[in-house]
């Protein structure tokens, strides 16, 4: 099994996001999706996940819906709102500027080690 | 809003939130056994995975953002389960609270009602008093119109507006008149004020001209009152003192006038007034009536209108005295300075009256409070060490402390507001007496329902006090060590060592606060009856005093003298009458005349000297009626007239001090062109005050008035004085019909007894020595129950100990004297603290004491004696069952 990371602070909200941009899902399945993407590194316990959806969605990032799934139970299914979408793009763009950022102070620093 | 619907949809959110989790689950489950598990493994591994299931639920409540009002019900509702399966302590508890909380906000209540509200016009902060320094204990706000004249021509950064109160007879549509207050006010009244009308309009600067039609403006309770709020009475008529007067509008409701106590009912221009008195007042230059507020212009600082003020104030004021009375009274004027107040709320007259023994009754209703708090603090303490075993078990559930004291802080607060809403009760009953206690005085028209700032403050002082009572128990009860805690046997009674030292101080703190107020009682006690014991040189009891107004008689000098006359001798032959009389003034009205008068002392001829005297006009009867002894000469009779010589008596103090002998009789006094002499010596009697010393009083004959002196006497109305044989209260009628026999259209103003005029001149010491009684024995009851709680609470904890002691052949008489001697130890404590405070603050006080200092050593120790006792009382009961405690028993609950 690869050695498992901690998020960064406040990433796991952002890849929520990401997620839930491709289509609606529900708990479980952002879960999985999680650790299929990140193939197996991130690993989200249930006490991070469900607190930070419920936390999304009292923001209005995320919408859910009670619809029937394919276990016959009915499961909520959040889905990304107009406010969630532009919630999206901007942490994007922060993250990448920030990356952006942290990569050249770590080049800078190995140059004159 | 979406919290506020998911907090009413808490159940359905609670119901999904398992729903959306247990799905979870599910599926992990089903995955597991598709990957060939079988299902127990496959679920035991799924649950420890997802770790635990209400934890992360609590994780989610968390992230809904609801979570405080959550906590917050929930506590509110493990609260009040709390109180009411204590009900005994719940009902200690609000009950001290209620009566702490309830002192406070009625005497708040009353603070703000009277002096703290600001009047309900624009910018009250920028409203200006008007007062002269006479030199005496309170500035006068009275000036003449010739003053207000000056200040009105000559003021640039102040608009000074002038009011004075009177009462009237008004009549609707020919009907009977009845007395109704009024105010007659500058044309600019309401302009400067900034007060609208609520229906047709104020009173405009065009209806203060001479010749300009009366026009009246409502008060919104006499409009109410007396004409149903119907809009369309504006543009009627009513008739005031015979006089048609056009009712042009009704000022707001919140607009009762200048001063809190007292509701007017109209408003008149002042040019009505020479229309309506006679003679006026407005033409007469020494007669000080109108009541001065100015508003500061805008652009100008306030302390630039006071500068100009007391600029201007010399030529206003001294110097049209002097000319009035004449150069020897400039001595004196020329001291005379201005004083400039704040109108924010009024007029300073009720400030004065008021003001100080309100904030003083305050600062003992706050210790009240206090010894609540304290006794509230005990009960909880005592009961913090009966929950530690919960509050073990909580702590070791996984609640953190903070979680516990936020718990255990809402209960306190819970009860703190409990306390208060019953508090607030109990002040609005209080605060109606006290209104109807005042209004013996006059006629106190006060707005005492408890508004929103008396109830903010009563919410203030709850939630405060919650805080106080409730964070040294919370704390102390979270601070368990939770397993250890927990696992001990729950029932039975803890009590660490430093639990105990601090009840113990509490409960002392407790005695001193109270030993404080049983001081503060027993002076105002003390001085109350050293003001009833003093000697007032006249008997109050069983005198009836009316005072009348005649001034629309229309009858002139000769007919007034013989119409005074004619009652005097009608009221003197009713039945059950010894004796009556007319004069200026009775005893202690609170008014009176001091006149520079020219002394010639028996014998002397060159000698003639300037003395300022007491005046007062009496008729025949008077010192019968008052009961002030004639030690030597005879008393004015019928006989002497306008005509005759005119006479004089003096009273002992003025014989003494004047004339160096108790007999000064034929000597003579003159004043002006006026020479009266000496046909007898009366005793002294306070004149003004009780608590003044006794002055040179002259006495003159009421017939002997100059006419003009008379009618103006008149204007002011006379005052009989009707001592019986009955209660007085009984001759009311017989009085009323002997005076309308005699004139019909003589009003009387007021009736009442001597005694009341008596009270109603202490009734700030009364006032004050009522409540702070009162107020004392509240916190000596709390400071007792606080006690016997804690004695009780120690031979309880102790039960063990006196078992092993009795059992080892301990005598019962050596165990209660164990317990008293503690319970004596913590009183003494008390003791000596709160009589060294109370003596440390005393100087407070100084000013409202009369014949004794604040540090009265026979005051301090009855309050002593008294607490004392109140100690050993409270120690009984527990004394008692220590000695009563059977050692089997007590040895087998171990």
């Amino acid at each position: 099994m690869p050695p498992k990371s901690d998020l960064p602070q406040g990433t796991l909200d952002l890849l929520i996001l990401k997620i839930v941009a491709l289509g609606p899902l529900h708990g479980y399945a952002i879960a999985q999706r999680l650790q299929q993407i990140s193939r197996d590194v991130v690993q989200v316990t249930q006490g991070t996940l469900y607190p930070a959806l419920h936390r999304l969605e009292n923001r209005g990032y995320l919408a859910a819906d009670w619809k029937p799934s394919d276990t016959g139970r009915e499961a909520k299914f959040y889905r990304l709102t107009a406010k969630g979408r532009t919630q999206l793009v901007s942490e994007t763009e922060n993250w990448h500027r920030l990356t952006r950022a942290i990569g050249w102070i770590l080049e800078a620093e190995g140059g004159l080690r | 809003m979406r919290w506020l619907s998911r907090l009413l949809w808490r159940h359905r959110a609670e119901a999904q939130l398992d729903a959306e989790l247990r799905d979870h689950l599910e599926r992990q489950v089903a995955e597991y056994v598709t990957a060939g598990m079988s299902e127990p493994d496959a679920r035991r591994r799924a649950a420890i995975e997802f770790g635990g299931l209400e934890q992360v639920k609590e994780l989610c409540r968390d992230a809904r953002g609801t979570r405080w009002i959550e906590i917050l019900l929930q506590d509110l509702r493990y609260g009040a389960r709390v109180c009411t399966r204590n009900p005994s302590f719940t009902a200690a508890a609000v009950l001290s609270l209620a009566l702490g909380v309830g002192a406070n906000t009625a005497i708040f209540t009353l603070l703000d009602a009277t002096i703290l509200k600001p009047l309900p016009v624009e910018e009250p902060d920028r409203l200006i008093e008007l007062l002269t320094d006479r030199g005496g204990p309170h500035p006068g706000n009275a000036f003449n119109y010739q003053s207000l004249q000056y200040f009105r021509e000559r003021a640039t950064t102040v608009d000074v507006i002038a009011s004075h109160q009177s009462t009237f007879f008004v009549a609707q549509g020919g009907g009977q008149p009845e007395i109704g207050t009024g105010q007659y006010v500058t044309g600019d009244f309401f302009r400067v004020l900034g007060v609208p009308a609520a229906h047709g309009r104020p009173i405009h600067a065009a209806d203060d001209r001479a010749g300009a039609p009366i026009v009246v403006v409502l008060s919104d309770a006499y409009w109410r009152d007396r004409f149903g709020g119907d809009p369309s009475i504006v543009g009627g008529t009513v008739t005031i003192d015979s006089q048609p007067a056009h009712i042009v509008g009704v000022a707001p409701a919140a607009f009762r006038g200048l001063v809190a106590t007292q509701a007017v009912d109209f408003w008149l221009p002042l040019s009505a007034e020479p229309l309506i008195r006679n003679p006026s007042w407005t033409s007469s230059a020494g007669y000080k009536w109108l009541q001065l507020v100015g508003r500061v212009r805008a652009g100008h600082a306030i302390a630039a209108a006071r500068a100009e003020v007391a600029a201007l104030f010399h030529a206003a004021v001294v110097e049209p005295e002097v000319a009035e009375r004449g150069e020897a009274v400039r001595p004196r004027v020329q001291r005379w300075r201005a004083v400039v107040g704040s109108a924010r709320s009024g007029l300073s007259t009720v400030r004065h009256e008021y003001g100080e023994p309100l904030f003083i009754l305050l600062a003992i209703s706050a210790l009240v409070l206090l010894i609540a708090c304290v006794n509230v603090a005990n009960l909880l303490l005592a009961r913090a060490a009966t929950r530690r075993h919960e509050v073990a078990v909580r702590l070791s559930l996984g609640a953190s402390r903070s979680r516990v004291v936020r718990q255990l802080l809402t209960e306190s607060i819970l009860l703190a507001l409990s306390g208060a809403a019953a508090g607030v009760g109990l002040a609005y009953g209080l605060c109606e007496g006290l209104v109807r206690f005042l209004a013996t005085t006059q006629q106190v028209t006060l707005d005492v329902r408890p508004d929103e700032r008396v109830l903010a403050f009563a919410a203030l002082l709850a939630l405060m006090t919650g805080l106080v009572f409730g964070l040294a128990p919370a704390w102390r009860t979270a601070s368990v060590r939770a397993p250890a805690t927990a696992l001990q046997a729950g029932n039975r009674v803890p009590g660490g060592r430093d639990r105990r030292v601090l009840s113990r101080l509490l409960v002392t703190s407790q005695v001193a606060l109270s030993v404080m107020m049983l001081m503060a009682g027993g002076l105002f006690l003390r001085s109350l009856q050293n003001i009833r014991a003093i000697d007032l040189g006249f008997d109050s009891a069983s005198v009836l005093i009316v005072t009348t107004d005649a001034s629309r008689s229309g009858l002139d000098a000769e007919a007034l003298r013989a119409m005074y006359r004619e009652t005097v001798v009608r009221l003197s032959a009713t039945a059950g009458v010894r004796a009556a009389s007319v004069s200026q003034v009775t005893p202690i009205w609170g008014g009176g005349t001091e006149f520079s008068v020219f002394v010639q002392p028996t014998g002397s001829v060159e000698r003639r000297e300037t003395r300022s005297v007491y005046i007062n006009w009496v008729s025949p009867g008077y010192f019968a009626a008052t009961g002030t002894p004639i030690y030597s000469g005879r008393d004015f009779t019928w006989r002497d007239t306008p005509s005759s010589s005119k006479v004089a008596i003096v009273n002992r103090a003025m014989a003494r001090q004047y004339f160096g002998t108790d007999r000064p009789l034929g000597a003579r006094i003159e004043s002006r062109d006026e020479t009266f002499e000496i046909v007898a010596v009366a005793g002294d009697a306070k004149y003004l005050d009780v608590r003044e010393a006794i002055q040179p009083t002259v006495y003159l004959h009421w017939a002997q008035q100059r006419d003009e002196h008379l009618l103006q006497q008149n204007v002011r109305g006379g005052q009989f004085a009707i001592r019986s044989d009955l209660p007085p209260r009984s001759l009311e009628t017989a009085a009323r019909e002997a005076m309308r026999s005699v004139l019909p259209s003589m009003a009387i103003t007021k009736m009442w007894t001597l005694e009341d005029q008596l009270n109603a001149s202490i009734v700030r010491e009364r006032l004050l020595s009522l409540l702070s009684g009162g107020f004392a024995v509240t916190g000596l009851l709390l400071a007792a129950i606080g006690l016997y709680g804690v004695m009780a609470y120690s031979v309880a904890r102790r039960t063990h100990e006196i078992g092993i002691r009795m059992a080892l052949g301990a005598q019962p008489a050596r165990i209660a004297g164990m317990v008293t001697r503690e319970a004596l130890l913590l009183t003494s404590g008390g003791i000596a603290a709160g009589i060294a405070a109370a003596f440390l603050l005393s100087g407070t006080l100084r000013a409202l004491l009369y014949g004794l200092t604040p540090t009265d050593a026979p005051t301090a120790l009855a309050v002593a004696a008294v607490m004392m006792l109140a100690g050993l009382s409270a120690a009984y009961l527990p004394s008692r069952r220590a000695t009563h405690i059977d050692p089997t028993v007590a040895l087998r609950t171990e």
